[in-house]
Parts: C-alpha cells; sequence; structure tokens
C-alpha cells in the first residue's frame, strides 16, 4: 500500500532558494510538525488542512507583514509556487 | 406595524436612514438606499424571468456586494435563494441543481450597484410580501444518506435572534465581518444580523478571515461584533491575541470551547463578552448561547452551553420525551421561530427530524437535534456529546455516512469505515478512511479512493488519511473494533 506521504518522502528533498522560500518553509513544517519541508513539496502530501492553511498565512503575516490568503497556498500546494504567489502580494 | 421579511427590513432601513452604511467591501462601501434601490432593480429582471414565491434560486456568486444584492433580489420575489461554493466539486454542485430543480446558478446583471440603484423607476414595483413563515434561504449540509441536504429556512428564522432585546452588538454602530462560507447558515448570520438592524456588514478579501484582516477592519470599517468558529478563535488567540483589541463582542461555536484559550484571552480582554453559542442549521444559526466568565473556564464538564436564544425554545428530553429533571442527561428537542421549514425534497426525513411533542399538554413541532446534555440546577445546559455519529471539525457537520456512501461506490471497494481522529486536546481534529478491497479484479489503491473521493465531495469531507486493510477487526460482541482500526493507521501516520 502506498500513501501520498510516502510517495513525497520518497521524492527527492529540494531545499528552499530565497529567503522568503526558507522563512515559508520553515514555518509550513511547524504547523505540519514535520521535520523539513522541501521547495517541490506539496502541502496536502503532509495532510494539510484549510484549518492548517490558516495557521501557515497567520504566521507568514506576523513574521513578514504581507497580506497573504489561505486560498493561495489550498490553490498553490507546493512550496516554490507558494512562495511565489506571496512574494508577489504587496508588503503590508 | 414593522417588517418581518428580510427584505422588509432592509428596506424600512433604507426609508429610514438612506445613507446609512449596509455593506463595506474593500475601498466600497454602500448605502442602505443603494442596495435597496439596486436590489429592486435586479427584483425586476427576476420578475421578467418568472421568479416568485416558491421559488429557490441558486446562485454562484463571489463573496462581493453584487452577491447580497442579488441575495436580497431573490427575497424581494418572494423566493429563496441557496448559495453555491465554487471550491465544491462539480458532481456535487450538480446535484444540488438538481435537487433544486434548477438548470443552472441564476445570471443577472453584473453592473456596479450604483448603477443599477439609479435605474430605479418606481421603489418596490416589483416586492412581494410571502410573510415572515415563508422560506428565505437554504443552507445544503452533509446529509446521512444521499449527499447534500437542503434545510429551507424561513425570514423569522434568520430574523429572530436581532429582533430588539435579541442578541447585542447588531444595529446602527455596529459591524460584523462577512466571513462565513457562503453556503453556511453562520454566514446568514453575519449578513442578515447587521442589515435586519440597520447596521453594517464588512466582506472579507479572499474566504478566510485572519487575524492581520480582523485588525484592518476593526478600523477602517468599524467592525465591533464578530463571529469565530471555536478552532479559529483559539487559532487568533494562538498566534495574534491582539487582534481583538477593538472587538466588543465575539460569538464562537462549532465545537467544545477550549478552557485553556478562553482563560487567556478572558485574563487579556475581561471586559470584551464571548459567548459560546451551538445550533444547528435546522434551528437557524444559535439555538443556545451562553456568556462565557471565568469560572466557567474551571468546570470539570466544559464550558455551559447555556439557555435559548431570543425567539428559541430549547427542551430536554429523555427516551420517553419527558422532560428531564437536573442532572439527567436528554436530548435537545428546539422549537420556536428558528425552526426550519423542512428538508429539501425529503419528506420522510423531515418527518423523522422535525416531530410534535406534547409540551405542558399542547403538541408542538420540535427538531429532534441528537445533542445530548444536561441541565444543572440554574436552568442552564451543558453540553454532553452526540446521540449518534455526527461530527464537528473546524464548525463543519459532518456525517460520516454520507463519507461512507460515497467510498462504496468507488469501484472495488467492497467496505469502508470512517473513522475519527482525535487531536492531543482531545477534540476531533481529521478523519481517516479505512476501507476493504474486494477480492479478485481491480484493487484501488488509497490514492484511486482519494481521487474520486475529491470529485464528489467537497475537501473538508474528503479524510485526511486513506488505509487500505485485509479485514476489519471485530471486538468480542462481534462488533467493529474501531479502536483497534484506529490504533492501526493512527501509529504509522505519525512520523
Amino acid at each position: 500500500m502506498t500513501t501520498a506521504r510516502e510517495l513525497s518522502v520518497d521524492s527527492p528533498f529540494e531545499a528552499a532558494r530565497t529567503p522568503l522560500e526558507a522563512s515559508v518553509a520553515r514555518i509550513l513544517a511547524e504547523v505540519l510538525e514535520i521535520d523539513r519541508f522541501g521547495r517541490t513539496d506539496s502541502f496536502y502530501d503532509f495532510g494539510g488542512t484549510s484549518l492548517q492553511a490558516i495557521r501557515v498565512c497567520a504566521r507568514i503575516e506576523a513574521e513578514t507583514g504581507r497580506r497573504v490568503q489561505p486560498g493561495w497556498l489550498l490553490e498553490h500546494d507546493v512550496l516554490a509556487d507558494f512562495a511565489a504567489r506571496v512574494e508577489a502580494s504587496d508588503a503590508g | 406595524m414593522p417588517a418581518e421579511t428580510l427584505h422588509g427590513l432592509v428596506a424600512e432601513h433604507a426609508a429610514e436612514r438612506p445613507a446609512a452604511t449596509a455593506l463595506i467591501h474593500g475601498d466600497e462601501r454602500v448605502s442602505y438606499a443603494t442596495l435597496d434601490a439596486a436590489a429592486d432593480v435586479l427584483a425586476g429582471v427576476l420578475a421578467r424571468r418568472g421568479v416568485g414565491p416558491g421559488d429557490i434560486v441558486p446562485l454562484l456568486l463571489p463573496r462581493s456586494a453584487h452577491l447580497v444584492a442579488t441575495e436580497l433580489a431573490v427575497l424581494k420575489r418572494g423566493a429563496a435563494y441557496t448559495n453555491l461554493n465554487p471550491a465544491w466539486p462539480p458532481a456535487r454542485r450538480q446535484s444540488i441543481l438538481d435537487q433544486i430543480g434548477a438548470a443552472g446558478p441564476a445570471e443577472l446583471p453584473a453592473e456596479p450597484l450604483a448603477d443599477l440603484a439609479a435605474r430605479r423607476t418606481t421603489a418596490g414595483a416589483d416586492v412581494v410580501d410571502p410573510g415572515p413563515a415563508a422560506a428565505a434561504t437554504v443552507f445544503f449540509t452533509s446529509g446521512t444518506t444521499g449527499g447534500a441536504k437542503g434545510v429551507v429556512s424561513p425570514h423569522r428564522a434568520v430574523a429572530r435572534l436581532f429582533r430588539p432585546g435579541g442578541f447585542p452588538g447588531f444595529g446602527p454602530g455596529h459591524a460584523t465581518p462577512l466571513a462565513a462560507a457562503l453556503p453556511w447558515d453562520m454566514y446568514a448570520f453575519e449578513l442578515w444580523g447587521q442589515l435586519s438592524t440597520g447596521g453594517t456588514s464588512v466582506l472579507i478579501d479572499g474566504d478566510f478571515l485572519l487575524p492581520g484582516a480582523l485588525r484592518d477592519l476593526v478600523r477602517t470599517a468599524g467592525v465591533d461584533t464578530v463571529w469565530l468558529t471555536t478552532t479559529l478563535f483559539n487559532l487568533f488567540v494562538d498566534e495574534a491575541p491582539e487582534c481583538f483589541d477593538g472587538v466588543r463582542q465575539i460569538y464562537i461555536g462549532g465545537e467544545r470551547v477550549s478552557p485553556g484559550h478562553l482563560r487567556r484571552f478572558l485574563r487579556a480582554h475581561p471586559r470584551t463578552p464571548v459567548y459560546n453559542t451551538l445550533g444547528p442549521a435546522e434551528s437557524c444559526m444559535v439555538a443556545v448561547w451562553h456568556r462565557i466568565r471565568p469560572a466557567d473556564c474551571d468546570l470539570a464538564g466544559g464550558i455551559p452551553i447555556g439557555r435559548a436564544a431570543p425567539g428559541t425554545e430549547v427542551f430536554l428530553l429523555g427516551s420517553d420525551r419527558a422532560r428531564c429533571a437536573p442532572g439527567e442527561i436528554g436530548e435537545i428537542y428546539l422549537g420556536g421561530d428558528g425552526l426550519a421549514i423542512g428538508y429539501l425534497g425529503r419528506p420522510e426525513q423531515t418527518t423523522e427530524r422535525f416531530v410534535p411533542v406534547p409540551i405542558d399538554g399542547r403538541p408542538r413541532r420540535l427538531y429532534r437535534s441528537g445533542d445530548l446534555a444536561v441541565l444543572d440546577d440554574e436552568g442552564v445546559l451543558h453540553f454532553r456529546g452526540r446521540g449518534d455519529r455526527q461530527l464537528k471539525i473546524s464548525g463543519q457537520r459532518i456525517e460520516p455516512d454520507e463519507i461512507e456512501t460515497a467510498a462504496r461506490a468507488v469501484p472495488g471497494v467492497r467496505d469502508c469505515v470512517v473513522l475519527p481522529i482525535t487531536g492531543p486536546d482531545g477534540r476531533v481534529g481529521r478523519l481517516s478512511l479505512c476501507y476493504l478491497a474486494t477480492t479478485g479484479g481491480d484493487r484501488p489503491d488509497p490514492l484511486d479512493v482519494r481521487g474520486h473521493l475529491r470529485r464528489v465531495l467537497p475537501a473538508y469531507l474528503v479524510p485526511t488519511t486513506i488505509w487500505a486493510v485485509e479485514r476489519f477487526p471485530m471486538t468480542a460482541n462481534g462488533k467493529r473494533d474501531t479502536a483497534a482500526l484506529l490504533r492501526g493507521p493512527a501509529r504509522k501516520a505519525d512520523r
């Protein structure tokens, strides 16, 4: 039996490339209670829920002052895509 | 005589205080006069299409002032609206359209409200007064059988909580974020709570309220009355407790209250009332409420759920349907103006849940809520769980039967069971699905099952973990051993 989590764990880990990606990766790992979150990892593969998306965004707002919408993470569930969407948002 | 319908109440405010702000959305501010006039014009469009009393109009519009004007226009025609969620899979939206008997969601001229309002020639030309008992809105919620179940609620069920002497924090000078999911009854709470009393409803950007946005809306839109699911309230207290500065009353509900979060909140904001609320859509929005006192946080049985909300009757009845004495566990039966008309197109389920019960010798129509509770000596209710399998996660009502029915429809799934996974805080945080594949033929793997469920169920009903099992463990007395099932996957899911 294969679960999405195992599939994702099997794929190679790719570290964050920008400071923003690194911050978002750390917050994602904290909220999902996992060791690390790579830039090609998907929020859903770690069982991410909309409530966790809200918590992730609340922390990104508190740390960066940017306005972030949980819908962005639900739509762009891979870190590199989500971080790019956050990058494109105005600083609050 | 004051108006008794939602649109009648809005029209009254438009006549008395035309310039007062009804809606705020970002930089857009819509006065009562503009909202009412724009809705009159849209009602004219609906009238020419033959929309009238008894109709249900499905709407698939983004959170916007235009959506609110359209809802109001539907009400003005004596019809009821139902909001479809754009995030639902198309199959679920279609099943709801089929239940309504509609070809598709209504489409109306999407002009700015001021332009629509300017086209009005006669105020109220196409407005119908269907009376307070007529259907105003249909809430689709998780059903035990046959997919989404439509709860049909009348005008008075929505308006009752906010009549003079009702819930505090609504009316002129008050504002509430309009943040709840569009199909949900708490969307009606946030919207009609303010619009039926002359207050302001403040639409949020996107679909989720965050602490930063709340802080902004307090400052820029005068937000002072807030509804949050208990889960979201806890998250705000954890992440950014200062976001509540300036908020004057908070209504929470949908799940058991966490005493730790309340204690922390009340210590920092001793003068801000927090009301614990409980209410199924069938007794619209809120049925019982309780202002939480610091001492409640130390009660062994949890924070009380309180007493009947305005316009609501609450009875705690035993299995013989006699009233419970203090200390006896019973089921909550709800009556009064909050009651739904029934379930859309499901007369058997309506008769099963909305039952005649003699109270003090007089038969009354009451809703069997399935919520168990106990009364204390002061007549305050304390929640004691559910009499069935219904769950709440983040305030969303979930019927495991609906998920199991959907999973059994996946080719190759012979049987399955949905298990609630309890988090460290003792509350159900996610769902797990264990299924048994057919022997021989195609054996679906968990990703296939997930893919299928995603196509037919909204995201909140798709279990987070899905497991194939070789057999269902049984207890000594021949029942499915869910504890053993839970131990299996829970251990493997740990990292």
